[in-house]
């Protein structure tokens, strides 16, 4: 469902928001993926009734009023339930919306519903939801990737036209590889982060889902920008220019055979339009551990607010505090969270916190190399994912395996430089993305890069 | 136990003085109905991010500078993480390695210097409260009011260097108005940490820490009890612990609380949520404009200026409001000696017997100055004046209304009196002496030798009034 088309419909009064609201939550009924865990039908219809009338009058706000939105469960929507994919919040309901969520609706977006997740965005599989797993639109046998699965799956499925998502270490781009849309991840510091449920305050960005780059640029330039709640903000900008020179890598050693494959496919065609610069990315292997133990030492902060006093499952009761703390989070937490937050608890006591201290020189280094690379060329081209989606409860059993699809897009958080995702192709009619790296607040050049790869990519089929 | 010598620092918390809250608009006023003032960022709800209140960081920097502190120009803010009810987040928003001033002074009146080790921003937690049906309830008001904490090095050898310490950093916050400092209201609240060893060369003894103390008395008491009970223990060849001693005013004790934790266990680290806060040399120009005189400069040039003895201005300077009401009252007094012992005398005491400060008197400094005036050209003498003032304190009109309508106005009978007494003073030395020394009945003998000297010149009652102010 593209933004385009939609707004045709409109002004062609072929449809209104409603007929059109009426017919996707149908179909989010029909296809039964598990991709939402809470449809805001009460909101939605209020917003389409207005986005409607509008519409009649020929006086849209923007040209996303009457666009529909699904919204990941872990940003904020005032009084919608906000379950973060965990038990521990399935009854929490938010005070407060994201400033992005204000942005959309400010600007007459429809908010369809909020998204499952990997619990608290942590996962590669969406599977780690206590609200069950998300299928895959393209083959509802395999998972639709993670954290943000719900949302990729309900913009491939046409559940919903962009999804806000969240992407701390890949959790936008590589769901958006797996269901074979575009995924977007601003540089760090472009979009507000108030409202998003922390999980590594200093990696993660909220992030978008579309079906196409243009329309994640749209929606991109109506959330960005200074925001009084979010001091992390940054004001640089860089100039917009063109790109000519494209990094790529001429071995991906642990990636699938179809993936280096289609990637393979996917930089030939480029060199018609630009000039390929073989590039290294040695720092590939540690930027897995960096991320570990920057993700986990800050995560195990981050959740200790979730304790049963103030809200979410307060059922939980004991002798004193301590009985109250463990009952609660025990059974409020699943088990990769719990496993996340110990080691992350673990690693902050020791020796001073000197593996979080550690983890700072380490993505200071990665920064380095990334800006090195980039003195020679303007985006690297890699893929999103070193596998194409697998089927439910294949790497479940191994969390090392599951943290190793990280690979290829934690650095850009790690480093704070923009990456999107776009398809590059199927293989056995499972999609594969290739992700587009650009410079520190390069953010709007590397989209307008993006959207040639992708015209260039489609009509090269 | 006089042979075991304490050593004692001080960590002082002082609400700083804000309207809203550190990090989010709430208003600070936790005296108000439980849980009014309260958002979601102050309650840590999933997802809210911090974002710093500046007028805190400019009242920070203002006390780092008048407690003679070096500014860091780029400090930032950590988190310290613990469970507890009373922290909506699981962590305090604080400052750790590099605070946003330190190394600093005090000097206290023997002359010893008290080091400032460091003194840094954080948030205060929220409150428990136990009700009678043992439930305990939590009020989030104070969740999230700007705090400063001001550690000083272990340069303390005595509860009253603590007390005075405490006085001084008091008056200080409240001259700079970094925070009303008020220590019932809990705005200010000090923990000493105390150790004792048995010569001044041993190493210093295993310290404890001391919490609950909510007045100048508890402090004194809390310390004293404490020197005390390390002393026995060692005595006793028992060891100190490493402990958190609560306060127990009404058992007159201290009792250990917990064990003390160490930095590790509070797994500090920087938050990630906030930017460092970069302090510019402008922003210190600006704040070093705004600085008042400080209450040390304050004394010395009062006694300079006004002739004060060391004592008196003190008393003046105790608080800014004060010393601004006396300077404007002072200003164009001749007899300054004659018009400050006037004030010293009233002022304070009209102040103490009805508990308020200078600014909630129900007449002006201009106003007080307008009785000076009386006194320093001897238009009424100083009985007159403290029935007049007394009238003003009352808010029954103004100096010189009341002089009218009293009818206090000394006359020309009045100064030739003073004249004639003068004289009468000095011809009956033997007379004037047994007077002062409680023969009341002398004083009609004085009066009737006036009265024969006068010659019937000036009337009785002016002779009665001046003859009784002269012989005070
Ligand atoms: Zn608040």
């Amino acid at each position: 469902m593209r933004v385009s088309d939609i707004i045709s419909k409109y002004r062609a009064k072929e449809e209104t928001p409603i007929t059109l609201l009426d017919g996707i939550y149908e179909k989010i009924e029909k296809d039964d993926l598990n991709d939402y865990i809470s449809l805001t039908k009460n909101i939605a219809y209020e917003e389409a009734y207005h986005s409607k009338i509008r519409h009649e009058k020929g006086m849209p706000l923007s040209d996303i009023d009457g666009v529909f939105f699904s919204i990941k469960d872990n940003i904020a929507v005032e009084n919608i339930r906000m379950t973060c994919g965990s038990k521990i919040l399935s009854d929490f309901i938010s005070p407060y919306s994201a400033t992005v969520v204000e942005r959309i609706r400010a600007k007459g977006g429809i908010i369809v519903g909020k998204t499952n997740m990997d619990e608290f965005a942590m996962g590669s599989s969406n599977e780690s939801s206590y609200f069950g797993p998300v299928k895959n639109p393209v083959d509802t046998s395999f998972v639709p990737g993670g954290s943000s699965g719900g949302s990729a799956a309900s913009v491939a499925a046409s559940h919903a036209c962009i999804s806000i998502g969240s992407d701390t270490g890949g959790s936008v781009r590589q769901p958006s590889s797996f269901c074979g849309v575009v995924g977007f991840k601003p540089t760090y510091g472009e979009v507000s982060r108030y409202g998003l449920t922390a999980f590594s305050s200093s990696l993660d960005t909220m992030g978008i889902i579309s079906e196409t780059v243009r329309d994640s640029k749209r929606v991109f330039d109506i959330i960005r920008g200074e925001d009084a709640h979010d001091s992390t903000l940054s004001s640089k900008k860089a100039g917009k220019r063109d790109y000519k020179r494209v990094g790529y890598l001429d071995a991906i050693p642990q990636a699938d055979k179809p993936v280096e494959e289609i990637y393979g496919k996917r930089i030939e065609d480029l060199k018609k339009d630009f000039e390929l610069v073989k590039i290294k990315m040695d720092f590939i292997d540690i930027s897995i551990s960096t991320y570990q133990i920057q993700t986990m030492c800050e995560t195990s902060s981050n959740l200790a607010r979730f304790d049963g006093i103030k809200y979410g499952l307060q059922s939980k009761s004991g002798k004193n505090l301590r009985e109250i703390y463990s009952a609660v989070r025990g059974d409020g937490f699943g088990s990769e969270v719990k496993r996340r937050i110990l080691i992350g608890t673990y690693f902050l006591t020791h020796n001073e916190g000197e593996y979080y201290s550690l983890s700072f020189r380490l993505r200071d280094y990665i920064a380095n190399e990334i800006d090195k690379i980039f003195e020679n060329i303007d985006a690297i081209v890699i893929p999103t994912s070193l596998t194409l989606p697998f089927k439910f409860n294949e790497k479940t059993s191994s969390p090392l395996q599951m943290h190793l699809s990280d690979s290829l897009t934690a650095f850009s958080n790690l480093a704070n430089v923009p990456a999107i995702s776009i398809n590059g192709g199927y293989s056995n009619n499972l999609p594969c993305g290739i992700q587009l790296v650009g410079k520190r607040f390069d953010d709007d050049s590397l989209l307008e890069f993006a959207e040639r790869a992708e015209t260039i990519w489609r009509e090269n089929g | 136990m006089d042979n075991f010598i304490p050593t004692m620092g001080l960590e002082v918390h002082a609400q700083v003085k804000s309207k809203s809250k550190i990090f989010c608009r709430c208003a600070t006023d936790f005296s108000e109905k439980p849980n009014t003032n309260i958002c979601p960022i102050c309650m840590g709800f999933p997802g809210v991010m911090p974002s710093i209140n500046e007028e805190v960081v400019k009242k920070a920097v203002k006390a780092g500078m008048a407690l003679n502190c070096r500014i860091n120009l780029r400090t930032g803010f950590a988190r310290k993480n613990y469970f507890y009810p009373d922290l909506p987040k699981g962590y305090q928003i604080t400052q750790f390695k590099v605070p946003v001033a330190e190394n600093g002074f005090v000097i206290l009146s023997n002359g010893k210097k008290i080091r400032i080790r460091r003194l840094h921003i954080e948030e205060d937690t929220g409150k428990m409260i136990h009700d009678q049906n043992e439930d305990t309830l939590i009020d989030f008001n104070r969740a999230g009011v700007p705090l400063i904490e001001i550690v000083t090095e272990p340069d303390f050898e005595s509860s009253a260097e603590a007390v005075e310490y405490m006085n001084r950093i008091r008056e200080i916050l409240r001259y700079t108005e970094v925070s009303d400092a008020n220590m019932e209201m809990g705005e200010l609240r000090g923990e000493p940490n105390i150790s004792v060893r048995r010569n001044m060369g041993d190493m210093l003894g295993t310290k404890t820490e001391i919490k609950n103390l909510n007045s100048l008395k508890a402090i004194e008491k809390g310390i004293d009890f404490e020197i005390e009970r390390q002393s026995r223990l060692l005595k006793e060849g028992r060891e100190v612990l490493s402990e958190t001693m609560l306060y127990n005013e009404k058992k007159q004790e201290v009792i250990p609380m917990r064990k003390k934790e160490s930095a590790s266990e509070y797994r500090y680290f920087i938050e990630p949520d906030l930017p460092d806060l970069i302090i510019e040399e402008a922003f210190i120009e600006s704040v070093k404009k705004e600085m008042p005189e400080l209450p040390e400069e304050k004394r010395v040039r009062f006694i300079k200026q006004y002739n004060v003895s060391r004592i008196e201005s003190e008393i003046l300077s105790s608080e800014k409001s004060l010393a601004d009401f006396f300077e404007e009252a002072i200003k164009n007094i001749k007899q300054t000696k004659r018009c400050v012992n006037f004030f010293i005398r009233e002022i304070p005491a009209i102040l103490n017997s009805k508990s308020i400060d200078s600014a909630e008197l129900k007449f002006s400094a201009s106003d007080f100055n307008e009785l000076l005036r009386e006194i320093d050209s001897e238009s009424v003498n100083l009985n007159s004046a403290q029935i007049v003032l007394s009238e003003m304190s009352e808010g029954r009109g103004k100096a010189e209304e009341i002089i009218e309508r009293m009818n206090l106005k000394q006359t020309n009978d009045d100064f030739k009196a003073m004249e004639l007494i003068k004289e009468i003073i000095e011809e009956n030395p033997k007379e004037v002496e047994r007077y002062k020394k409680g023969e009341e009945k002398l004083f009609g003998v004085l009066v009737g030798l006036c009265m024969k000297k006068a010659k019937g010149s000036i009337s009785p009652a002016a002779i009665n009034k001046i003859l009784k102010e002269m012989l005070k």
